[in-house]
């Protein structure tokens, strides 16, 4: 079952906060099709928010076609999102752990990581 | 959806002191609303108008269809929970329970005692020596157990620690979740504000200062940034809110129509809910209102 | 509703019926034991009608301070029990209320505020009048041998323990403590205020408003020790005695600038010339002041109001207070209802 984490600070609107961490708990498989997600109720006892807002990224999520209701039962992982499989994303990552580890033996520290991946995502964007 | 509540011109007046004036609003059915404002600001005032606690001195309201009226059926159809969070001191919660039974039409004993009991709260203490946050939640489940289409609450959290304000904001995250059941909550403090609510109003000196969804509010508002020689120059449908000025620069929070067109020497962003609450709070201080 | 006030309120209403049996403990042994020390002393006197102390049986029957400090107690709580519901019943009744914010609980729940206050106010005069009830009959039954042998009770002090007053003014004063609540939303303030009007209502009632409720009986006597005393029947309620009228009817007190000059000169004390006018009088037992006065056509006047219009004067007086009271719930209705919470 997902947890849903809220970051009140993020400048992202929450309802699309749930919607990402459904999508990303696709990608990285946390999620499978058929799996249930909480329903609204269970996850404001854990979250204490909007249930509005709940409904709302649930909605957008089955607009996207990623989720399906099933009366009576719940709500249910319909497909995973389109991009790379969990084994794609598993090499990505064991990448990306290698090139961190050469970084901070250059001497890098978090920060400046953290800028050099932010300078290379907006390159990427504009380019 | 129809509104769970309209106002029109909507005041109160304390001898020649106007508490609340000219307030038009409307609150969606099923929303959660966050009815905010500085101390004074009128929230209390329009909260009592609505349940039927204070009588108007201009304008009309409908709340549920119906002007507030001291008749059980208007009574049977809203919860409220008054500043204070006004308990029977020397009574127990099993008492106030049982009171609850006795006095209302539509009421659910099971869903409350069940409630209490998750949260580890006493039923036979009296209220008096239960803590603050205990408190809250014996009041706001009474007032849920009655079964309202529309609960109105006063400061609910204000008093409360972090964990009792989690619970409470929880336990009526539930009973929305539930359905049927639209939130108007007043606050002062504006943290959470997105997390909780769906629609927000700002009150400021008696006067509201804007009433919509919090989605339409985010899409409408901007925060311009720009060298300060050009700032009086705005486009077309730019509505200023708030601004603020140093030596070469100006930030202006600004309202934008659907046609507006904002030069391009102004920086564009996106300001946070609280930022632009604030801006409308600023501008009220300063004498403007909508 | 019913329940819930049976709830909020049960501890004073307990409280209150307490007192009241702690009450006729103290009433009903003394009561049966007086009412058989006279019966024995009117049998003894039947007997003996020769025994000294049957001439007035009011000066050896219960007077010691035992029997004194009992009357004091029972007066003392005839008065002080309907000021106590007052303050007690009466004033947290709704001021409390207020003070909590508990108003604003109880009035969103489903009942209306009218039927609210309803509930509340029909418990609350509910219970005072069936407490006046009982402790007008309570106190009524005690008294009834001093009643019957000291005959006051028409006067101020036993007029308002008696008959039916303790009903009047138990429902009179817990309408003025929930009234004045309603009004100030503060408890305290409503407490001083019930107790102030209490006190206003006593002294006005007993000393200046009673008295007129009819036009009292004049009489009039020649001057003379103990005259005017033979015109006053038993029983009656004494409002003025002793003051003189003169030849033309004009009431002045008796005192010395208001003589004659040849009164005011006899009642320095000279030497009486032996075998005088004066001397005889003296010797026959007239005091020459009294003569002269009748002479000069002085009479002695008292006004009573007389004992067989003692229950016509505790229905008047009940009929006031029930007005009084009628007019305060209407008043507390209007402060609740058209109010702001």
């Amino acid at each position: 079952m997902i947890n849903f984490r809220l970051n009140t600070h993020s400048g992202v609107p929450p309802y699309l906060q749930i919607v990402q961490q459904v999508k990303q708990a696709l990608q990285v498989g946390i999620l499978e099709p058929d799996d249930q997600l909480p329903t609204v109720k269970e996850v404001v006892a854990h979250i204490a928010i909007n249930p509005n807002t709940v409904a709302k990224a649930y909605r957008e999520l089955e607009s996207l076609g990623l989720i399906e209701g099933r009366t009576g039962s719940g709500t249910f992982v319909k497909q995973r999102p389109s991009g790379p499989s969990p084994k794609v994303q598993e090499l990505l990552s064991d990448d990306l752990e290698g090139w961190v580890a050469k970084a901070h033996k250059a001497g890098l520290d978090e920060e400046s990581i953290e800028a050099l991946l932010r300078i290379a995502l907006n390159k990427y964007k504009k380019g | 959806m129809g509104a769970a509540i309209q106002t029109k011109d909507l005041g109160k007046r304390y001898g020649s002191f106007w508490a609340l004036e000219n307030c038009s609003i409307t609150v969606p059915e099923g929303s959660v609303s966050a009815l905010v404002g500085p101390n004074g600001a009128g929230k209390s005032t329009l909260l009592k108008l609505l349940t039927g606690l204070s009588n108007a001195s201009s304008g009309d309201s409908q709340v549920l269809g119906k002007a507030p009226a001291q008749h059980e059926e208007f009574l049977a159809d809203i919860g409220y929970l008054a500043q204070e969070i006004p308990l029977y001191k020397s009574l127990n919660a099993a008492d106030h329970i049982a009171m609850g039974k006795h006095l209302n039409k539509h009421w659910e004993d099971s869903f409350i005692n069940q409630r209490l009991r998750e949260l580890n709260i006493p039923l036979d203490r009296p209220i008096g020596k239960l803590s603050g946050g205990q408190r809250a939640q014996v009041a706001l489940n009474l007032a849920l157990a009655k079964k309202p289409k529309l609960l109105m609450l006063d400061e609910p959290v204000a008093a409360l620690d972090p964990l009792a304000r989690h619970d409470f904001l929880s336990s009526l995250a539930q009973a929305v979740a539930d359905g049927g059941l639209t939130v108007v909550m007043s606050s002062h403090l504006l943290a959470d504000l997105e997390r909780v609510s769906d629609h927000v109003i700002v009150l400021a000196s008696g006067k509201t200062q804007l009433c919509d969804d919090i989605e339409h509010v985010l899409k409408e508002h901007r925060l311009l940034v720009g060298p300060r020689e050009h700032s009086k120059t705005l486009g077309d449908g730019v509505n200023v809110i708030h601004e603020t000025h140093s030596a070469r620069q100006s930030t202006l929070l600004v309202r934008l129509e659907k046609s507006a067109k904002v030069p391009s020497h102004w920086q564009k962003h996106e300001p946070n809910i609280e930022e632009i609450i604030l801006a409308y709070m600023g501008q009220a201080k300063e004498g403007g209102s909508r | 509703m019913n329940w819930f006030v049976w709830r909020q309120h049960r501890k004073q209403f307990i409280a209150f019926g307490i007192l009241l049996a702690l009450f006729a403990t103290l009433l009903i042994p003394t009561g049966i034991n007086y009412w058989h020390q006279y019966q024995h002393a009117l049998t003894t006197c039947a007997q003996n009608p020769n025994t000294p102390s049957c001439s007035d049986l009011t000066s050896s029957l219960f007077t010691s301070s035992a029997d004194g400090f009992l009357r004091i107690a029972v007066v003392l709580g005839t008065f002080g029990l309907p000021i106590l519901l007052g303050l007690f019943i009466g004033s947290p009744l709704i001021a409390k209320e207020y003070e909590e914010g508990t108003n604003k609980l109880a009035w969103t729940q489903s009942v209306s505020r009218r039927k609210w206050l309803t509930t509340k106010l029909l418990w609350a005069l509910g219970f005072a009048l069936l407490y006046g009830i009982a402790l007008a009959i309570l106190v009524s039954w005690w008294s009834r041998t001093l009643n019957a042998f000291a005959s006051n009770r028409f006067v101020q002090g036993h007029f308002e323990t008696q008959g039916l007053m303790p009903i009047a003014y138990s429902l009179f004063f817990t309408a003025i403590g929930f009234m004045t609540g309603a009004w100030f939303r503060k408890t305290l303030l409503s407490f001083a205020i019930t107790f102030g009007v209490f006190v206003v209502c006593m002294t006005s009632f007993a000393n200046w408003i009673r008295p007129q409720y009819m036009t009292p009986v004049t009489v009039t006597s020649q001057i003379g020790p103990g005259a005017i005393d033979t015109k006053i029947p038993d029983g009656a309620w004494i409002l003025k005695r002793g003051d003189l009228v003169n030849k033309s009817g004009k009431e002045v007190s008796f005192d010395l600038p208001n003589f004659p000059a040849e009164c005011q000169k006899l009642t320095q004390d000279i030497r009486v010339p032996n075998g005088g006018h004066i001397a005889k009088l003296k010797v026959s037992g007239i005091d020459p002041v009294d003569d002269c006065l009748n002479r000069y056509g002085f009479h002695q006047v008292a006004k009573y109001q007389p004992s067989y219009r003692y229950w016509d004067f505790q229905e008047i007086e009940s009929g006031i207070y029930l007005g009084l009271t009628a007019i305060t719930v209407a008043a507390t209705y209007w402060l609740v209802l058209k109010r702001d919470a």
